[in-house]
């Protein structure tokens, strides 16, 4: 059986020129393959980046969110709410959640609230994690000479500013803050600009004060601050589309929020007043707060590469008691409904798809062609004992032939450019070996799977040439 | 069990009918036995039915009429698969042209039929040495076809022939394209083997100066046996 693989590589050998055309084509198709996985094995740079600068980190944590998976039973129970006045930003999205409590099945912990430090030290020693970054935040009201709006004052490090995570790409006017600049903020627009602020002006912040009952917000005794804004910022418009999708807030037209009549309401898109962690605090020890609520905490990774292993292992560590996501993937992004970069990589892969089955077409008329010419030699094939199905495997070796050798041909320049990207990368090197590796191994099962389908039509062909042939006037 | 029993070969009434034109018989009524270590020639001019006679022993054609037994086995029961199991075992084919595999070395050709009848490594280096001495071509053992000359392609092709140790080889004017010094060479050869191993022997010719060499001999015309 081996003599007839052996056969058909001296057949393709001598027939150089007549295979030229398919080797081509089956190089290309390989190396669109490694360039298809190459860029896929990222994720829209732009999207993370937006959401890196955002939220300062790869990964996310969230309160709560997990532990409304359903368990194995239906019945479901109601808690009280243990959590700290505005702890965790949960009562803007439920206001009713300190006095009322929450509903959940009876397998699930408890739904604690976000104490970043708590977190912070759980997480500490795992390999990998370079810093926590507490997203702390508060409902608040900013005036303008145009009007009222409802807002969320968030808190923000400088010290935690770094090219990677910087906001400054994204401002759309004026400056960033620096650290001791007490006054300076950056309302973002997010879409819904605050009308009335610019960069360089003042504006005025009303803060509520705790409520009588833990968890209530008191919006009959506010303070409020005179604060300068510093620059103006703004998301892209692929972010704004995410997390409109994400969240199907149902952002009313216009641009501007209505002012609030009685206390915020469950609004998610509204914007967010930015100012240092210091002067957050500040403001919230005037205003009766302690210590400040945390809506979220992120993560920053060591490396990019251990970006999943790092959630792996703080999902380990937190035993599902608050949710951890990492910065969006190709599926996120696809489930937030972002179609850009969905199609691009759906019309990425249909032409992948075709290059392969031109190829193949290619390959399979060029091994017709030789088999057609070499009649005589499939007779004598015949006459010497070579059953049918000896036959098939001299066809099916000719088809893989060409598959396999157009494939190497076509995975050289694809792995060398995976390797320039990695490069400038920082993952290591076994994982540009394990990608390459993968590469090859699609394209060569690629190979063997279209040469097995597509070629079945030229191997009925050939193994049913009669011995007869051998009788026919020619070369062999 | 008789001699006829015996008999290597053998065919009954074997008519061939080409349906050109008014219809052409090529065969007609063809009955022909062969015995081990016989050397049958074929003797007729061209156009006789020599070589249609000699693909339908090998059951590379098949007859219109009639039937063509070896070792039992009637061909017009066997499948296309089953007729080449049976060549790759009993059945040695030199033709005119060589036809060899111009793919492949005179020692890769020899042992060709050796290798896809899944003969081991061992045995098939010991019998494609033994043959490549005794048709004197050691020293071409690594050349292609195209490196040799057609004496050298003749031998290559008898002993590709002669590698599985078949009951039975055909050899279709085997001479027909080689000078008449190499002609003589390639049928002592044949008759060499004939008489040393006892290899029994069909070639067709239209020589009647080969008739010395055989054992027996049988003058085909307009596709019947006249004698």
């Amino acid at each position: 059986m081996l003599d007839f693989p052996l056969l058909a590589l001296r057949e393709l050998r001598a027939n150089s020129t007549r295979v030229t055309a398919a080797l081509i084509a089956v190089s290309v198709a390989a190396f669109s393959l490694v360039a298809y996985r190459a860029v896929l094995s990222g994720y829209p740079q732009g999207f993370a980046q937006e959401i890196r600068a955002l939220a300062g980190g790869e990964i996310l944590i969230f309160c709560g969110i997990d532990l409304l998976t359903p368990g194995s039973g239906l019945e479901m129970e109601w808690r009280p709410w243990k959590g700290r006045p505005w702890q965790s930003y949960l009562e803007y999205y439920l206001p009713d959640l300190p006095s009322r409590g929450y509903l959940a099945f009876p397998e699930t912990p408890e739904w604690s609230p976000l104490d970043p430090e708590d977190i912070a030290r759980e997480i500490r020693g795992i390999p990998g994690v370079a810093a926590t970054i507490p997203y702390y935040s508060l409902p608040c009201y900013v005036e303008t000479s145009e009007g009222r709006f409802e807002a969320i004052l968030r808190a923000r490090n400088p010290a935690f500013e770094t090219d990677l995570y910087s906001m400054a790409e994204y401002l759309t006017d004026g400056r960033l803050w620096h650290e001791g600049e007490e006054e300076a903020i950056v309302p973002i627009s997010q879409g819904k600009a605050i009308a009335g602020v610019r960069a360089g002006e003042t504006f005025r912040l009303v803060l509520p004060a705790p409520g009588a009952t833990p968890g209530e917000v008191d919006w009959t005794r506010c303070v409020e601050f005179t604060l300068r804004s510093s620059g103006e910022y703004d998301m892209s418009k692929s972010l704004r589309e995410a997390a409109g999708a994400g969240n199907g807030a149902g952002a009313p037209a216009g641009g501007r929020v209505p002012a609030p009549q009685d206390g915020p309401t469950f609004e998610w898109n509204r914007p967010e007043i930015m100012v240092t962690e210091q002067v957050f605090r500040s403001m919230c020890t005037r205003a009766g707060w302690g210590e400040p609520a945390c809506y979220q905490l992120a993560v920053r990774v060591e490396k990019m590469a251990m970006l999943n292993a790092v959630a792996r292992a703080i999902r380990a560590v937190l035993r599902g008691r608050y949710a951890v996501f990492t910065v969006p993937e190709l599926g996120e992004i696809r489930v937030a409904g972002s179609p850009v970069p969905v199609a691009i990589s759906d019309i990425r892969l249909v032409m992948l798809v075709l290059t392969y089955a031109l190829s193949g077409t290619i390959v399979c008329g060029s091994v017709y062609i030789m088999i057609s010419q070499s009649r005589r030699k499939i007779g004598l094939l015949r006459v010497v004992g070579a059953t049918s199905r000896q036959i098939a495997v001299y066809v099916y070796s000719l088809m893989l032939g060409v598959f396999l050798i157009g494939s190497t041909i076509g995975l050289v320049p694809g792995e060398c450019l995976r390797f320039l990207d990695w490069l400038g990368s920082d993952l290591p090197i076994s994982a540009f070996l394990k990608a390459a590796l993968a590469d090859a191994g699609i394209a060569f099962g690629a190979a063997v799977a279209i040469s097995l389908v597509m070629g079945t039509l030229v191997v009925a062909f050939a193994s049913r040439l009669p011995c007869a042939e051998v009788l026919a006037r020619g070369q062999v | 069990m008789d001699r006829y029993e015996n008999a290597i070969i053998r065919c009954h009434e074997v008519t061939k009918f080409y349906p050109v034109g008014d219809g052409v018989f090529a065969l007609q009524n063809v009955h022909l036995v062969v015995y081990p270590g016989e050397f049958v020639l074929l003797e007729g001019p061209s156009g006789s039915g020599k070589t249609t006679l000699l693909n339908i022993l090998g059951g590379i054609d098949r007859p219109s009429h009639g039937e063509v037994i070896m070792k039992g086995r009637k061909f017009s029961r066997m499948s296309e698969d089953d007729l080449a199991l049976l060549r790759r075992k009993d059945l040695g084919f030199v033709f005119q042209f060589f036809n060899l595999i111009p793919e492949l070395t005179a020692w890769e050709n020899i042992a060709f039929p050796l290798r896809i009848a899944g003969v081991p490594p061992s045995e098939i280096h010991e019998r494609v040495g033994s043959l490549l001495s005794r048709l004197h071509l050691e020293g071409r053992a690594n050349h292609y076809p195209i490196e040799l000359s057609g004496g050298e392609q003749q031998r290559v092709a008898i002993g590709r022939a002669l590698a599985p140790k078949p009951s039975l080889i055909l050899a279709d004017e085997p001479t027909g394209n080689l000078d008449s010094k190499t002609a003589r060479e390639v049928m002592e050869l044949f008759r060499d083997f004939n008489q040393r191993d006892g290899q029994t022997f069909i070639v067709a010719s239209h020589a009647s100066e080969f008739e010395q060499y055989a054992t027996r001999v049988v003058k085909l015309r307009d596709g019947r046996i006249v004698e």
